[in-house]
């Protein structure tokens, strides 16, 4: 029932999605081969009776039936009872997915889609020329799935700054919309360009064409910037130069816990739960621990780095936007209530969103399993007002590019006109207000007394 | 000889359900098998069958799993496989969803209640019902509240009476969309449930959080204090006498304002002594203090200034606190009584004594049951409608419901509604006072 589909679009889309089967799969206990190992089993003590025997070994079948329903939430069972991930591999780059042979936790050869040629990371070329090559054999496999296991949502995997994720995830979006077959959920990770790692120079103007219109398609929107990957990289793994790989490990591991959340909830009960309004989707995703760690940390350490500036997959400071809803998944040993003692203090300290919310916006969940690497951790997802940064910064390096009027025939001779430059950028533009009158928006009460 | 039906839906419901029904077939060995079977369940071969309804969206393994059989073994639940209703996909913590997506869900269940009917027509015909859920999340509030309506349009005659668990934003797993929920639903148990008794998680983990002396707000201990006070409230239609239709006459003087409210002392943890919960007599003060009282009003209750309409007492514990307990009632108790706003009329006014026998590792415990229009409008008010106010000039989380056609009308409907119960509530509590006035002064 809770069987959710991943789509990895593109090169970000394939290793990102890659390191984040890799995190998943060790959470869940599966071994490389595909093996499941099952939840731990305790020694036998020497049990009274045989139905003693029985009843403790009924009670840990009962305990491994309901994990698996959990890890069958991400993870196709084979025939012969291994556990494939169920994910999508797309790119138009045929070399690329050569590459993929050498993941960790490849998929099924049936899910692989292959293109002839490269969308060049041009949004107009992934979106008009390379796309509609692909899209009918992409929505085919994908119905194909939703029939053959009653799916709850997709997860798509892409970057904005390149020419397949960008380009094609757009459409692939548009056209899984429109579909007759498919009515759940449609979630992305989407990872945002930065100019300190930038890569070519049309990053800016794919990503602002492509977030525009996704973040209208899709139901929501976990956001990630390598700017801010680059930074826990830099701090938490101590690395001066991070490579794509330890910036992909980072998020993967981030994006497992965000998974276990979906797996124990699902994700329209998460959909529901996280968006006070119908175009607010932008979702920040923070882990406490990044380097694995022998120790187990205090609930309180754990609270303080989810809630520090370097620890958000998207950064932004605190005091640029409220904290409507925060989510709060506990997972490893840890004290119930030294937490909920914590979390009470916290809740005293931080301030509500505003005055009249209703509640607290903070929620704890507790899974003492599924958790390989550290002891114990945390991930927070929340929705933040203060996400609006990221567009802001977004927006000023498409105003540099865009106010020579540079390298825009590049797009406008695959097809695309000029004037969809300025409707997204507006389409942001409007995004960006809509969260600042939200943030401003003052509601008088006396109204509703004398009704 | 006339049969309850017990109808748990949705997670909360069924937890409490397995805990009721644990508690019924442990006091059923002390009582031999004929009354409590005759009215909650059957037998067979020996076997004991309860002859509860469980309904539920979603399997997610969260059946009642074990029941002691007579042997005292563990074993696999000897539920009726027949009376689990399930259906794939889950309400996803939306009203809207349970209640317009319940519906083939229904229907299974109308058919099994046409079945049983059949059966008992000649030696057995069913009395009423009672509903158990929760008011937060889908399942509890969307397919209740459409049982609900189902149940009154078709057995007009018959006697519903609800058990609703009520949630917090400070302990709700559902922030903010549990608001709408519990709004929608009340308006539905106003209309359609002839009797509700409320619980409420808020209150429940508070005292929770003083009795076992951890700031957990964990199910767990929850329901283990929720099962005994819905024990205690089962306790009103244990024996044959006690008709469900009884009860509604009883509690409830108003066909809309039919929310009950209940106390239960003592909230104990494991090995824990207070020095009133020595004594009856200690006992009886703590309960009618009002301090273990199963709701958050935001204020504490006096006595003085808060009406009582009726009013039931339930004690438990073994023969000679029994004993005591019944001399208690009359002297103590009813001294009580008189101090209570409302309670002054005196035989007018209905009072249930009753005693039941031990709960598992309590001694002795008081469990009371009242109709208090001025406390349930405080709950209304505090809880209910004052989120929802908040919430909704937000419009926040209202889009989600447009797809199930539960727009922005049926919510200022359901809102304008318990606007209504609200001022019925304070005419209630407006000629409960005429009343006491009258009595006095024709004494």
């Amino acid at each position: 029932m809770r069987k959710i589909l991943c789509i990895q679009l593109g090169r970000t889309g394939l290793f990102l999605g890659d390191s984040f089967w890799t995190a998943l799969r060790d959470d869940n206990r599966i071994l490389p081969s595909g093996k499941y190992r099952g939840p731990h089993r305790s020694r036998s003590k020497g049990y009274k009776n045989q139905e003693a025997y029985r009843i403790a070994f009924g009670e840990y079948m009962d305990k491994a039936a309901s994990r698996l329903l959990e890890v069958g939430t991400f993870f196709d069972q084979t025939s012969s009872s291994l556990f494939t991930p169920r994910s999508l591999l797309i790119d138009t780059d045929p070399t690329r997915l050569e590459n993929a042979a050498h993941f960790v936790a490849p998929p099924h050869i049936d899910n692989w889609i292959i293109g002839n040629e490269d969308a060049d990371a041009n949004w107009a070329k992934g979106y008009h020329v390379r796309g509609p090559e692909l899209i009918d054999q992409i929505v085919t496999a994908v119905e194909a799935q939703t029939i053959a296991h009653d799916l709850d949502g997709i997860i798509l995997f892409h970057s904005l700054g390149g020419g397949t994720g960008s380009g094609l995830g757009t459409l692939l979006l548009e056209r899984l919309r429109a579909s007759r077959s498919y009515f759940g959920t449609l979630a992305t990770v989407s990872v945002l360009p930065s100019p300190r790692m930038q890569e070519n120079v049309l990053e800016p103007y794919n990503a602002v064409l492509g977030l525009s219109k996704i973040a209208k398609l899709a139901d929501l929107c976990f956001l990630v910037e390598n700017e801010a990957l680059r930074n826990i990289a830099m701090v938490h793994l101590r690395q001066k130069d991070p490579t794509y790989a330890d910036l992909n490990l980072v998020a993967g591991r981030a994006l497992a816990g965000l998974a276990r959340l979906i797996s124990s909830l699902g994700l329209p009960r998460l959909r529901g739960y996280l968006r006070p309004e119908r175009w607010m989707n932008l979702i920040t995703v923070s882990t406490a621990q990044f380097q694995p760690h022998d120790t187990s940390l205090l609930p309180r350490d754990l609270l303080q780095q989810v809630l520090a500036v370097y620890n958000g997959l998207v950064a932004f400071r605190p005091e640029d936007g409220k904290a409507l809803i925060r989510y709060l998944l506990f997972r490893g040993s840890i004290d119930r209530n030294a937490t909920i003692k914590e979390i009470r203090h916290l809740r005293n300290q931080l301030p509500p969103p505003f005055p009249d919310w209703p509640t607290n916006s903070m929620v704890p969940h507790f899974q003492d399993w599924g958790l390989a690497h550290f002891k114990n951790n945390l991930t927070m997802v929340s929705n933040h007002t203060g996400i609006k940064m990221a567009l802001v910064r977004l927006l000023k390096d498409f105003n540099q590019l865009y106010g020579k009027r540079k390298f825009v025939s590049a797009y406008t001779s695959h097809g695309m006109p000029e004037s969809e430059f300025m409707e997204a950028a507006r389409a942001l533009q409007d995004l960006i207000q809509a969260y600042q009158a939200f943030e401003n928006q003052q509601v008088d009460r006396d109204e509703d007394e004398e009704e | 000889m006339s049969k309850i039906i017990p109808i748990h839906i949705g997670e909360t419901g069924i937890r409490l359900g397995e805990r009721f029904w644990e508690h019924l077939i442990h006091l059923n060995q002390q009582w031999g098998h004929d009354e409590l079977l005759s009215r909650f369940g059957s037998v067979n071969n020996h076997q004991y069958f309860p002859y509860g309804i469980y309904v539920d969206t979603g399997y997610h393994g969260r059946w009642p799993g074990y029941f002691p059989n007579e042997d005292g073994f563990y074993r696999k639940s000897n539920l009726l496989e027949e009376h689990a209703f399930t259906r794939s996909g889950d309400t996803t913590g939306s009203y809207a969803y349970g209640f317009s997506g319940g519906g083939n869900l229904l229907d299974s269940v109308q058919l099994l209640l046409w079945r049983i009917e059949d059966e008992h027509r000649y030696n057995q015909e069913i009395e009423g019902f009672v509903l158990f859920m929760s008011a937060a999340g889908g399942t509890g509030s969307g397919v209740g509240a459409a049982l609900l309506e189902q149940l009154k349009k078709r057995y007009p005659q018959k006697k519903v009476v609800s058990i609703v668990v009520y949630d917090s934003a400070t302990e709700s797993r559902a922030p903010l969309t549990y608001i709408y929920n519990q709004l929608f639903l009340t308006q539905k148990l106003a209309e359609c449930s002839d009797a509700t008794i409320v619980l409420d998680n808020h209150a429940i983990a508070k005292k929770a959080e003083s009795a076992f002396r951890s700031a957990v707000p964990n199910y767990t201990h929850w329901n283990l204090i929720l099962e005994r006070v819905v024990f205690r409230i089962m306790g009103h239609f244990f024996s044959e006498r006690d008709t469900v239709t009884g009860f509604v006459d009883a509690f409830v003087r108003k066909p809309g304002c039919s929310f009950l409210t209940a106390a239960f002392t003592p909230i104990l943890g494991t090995g824990q002594d207070p020095v009133y919960a020595r004594t009856v007599q200690g006992m009886v003060e703590r309960a009618y203090s009002f301090s273990d009282l199963l709701v958050d009003i935001g204020r504490k209750v006096d006595r003085l200034e808060d009406t009582f309409l009726s009013f039931s007492q339930a004690v438990g514990g073994n023969d000679s606190a029994r004993l005591s307990a019944s001399y208690i009632m009359s002297m103590l108790a009813g001294k009580m009584i008189n101090a209570l706003k409302g309670m002054a009329l005196g035989s007018e006014l209905p009072f249930y004594k009753r005693a039941g026998s031990t709960l598992q590792e309590l001694p002795y415990d008081v469990t009371l049951l009242m109709n208090s229009p001025s406390i349930f409008k405080d709950f209304l008010v505090h809880r209910i409608l004052d989120p929802f106010d908040r919430l909704y000039a937000r419009k926040a989380f209202v889009h989600h419901t447009e797809s199930y056609l539960i727009n922005e009308p049926y919510f200022l409907e359901a809102r304008e509604k318990l606007g209504f119960l609200v001022q019925d509530y304070e005419t209630e509590i407006e000629t409960v006072n005429q009343m006491i006035v009258d009595f006095r002064d024709r004494r």
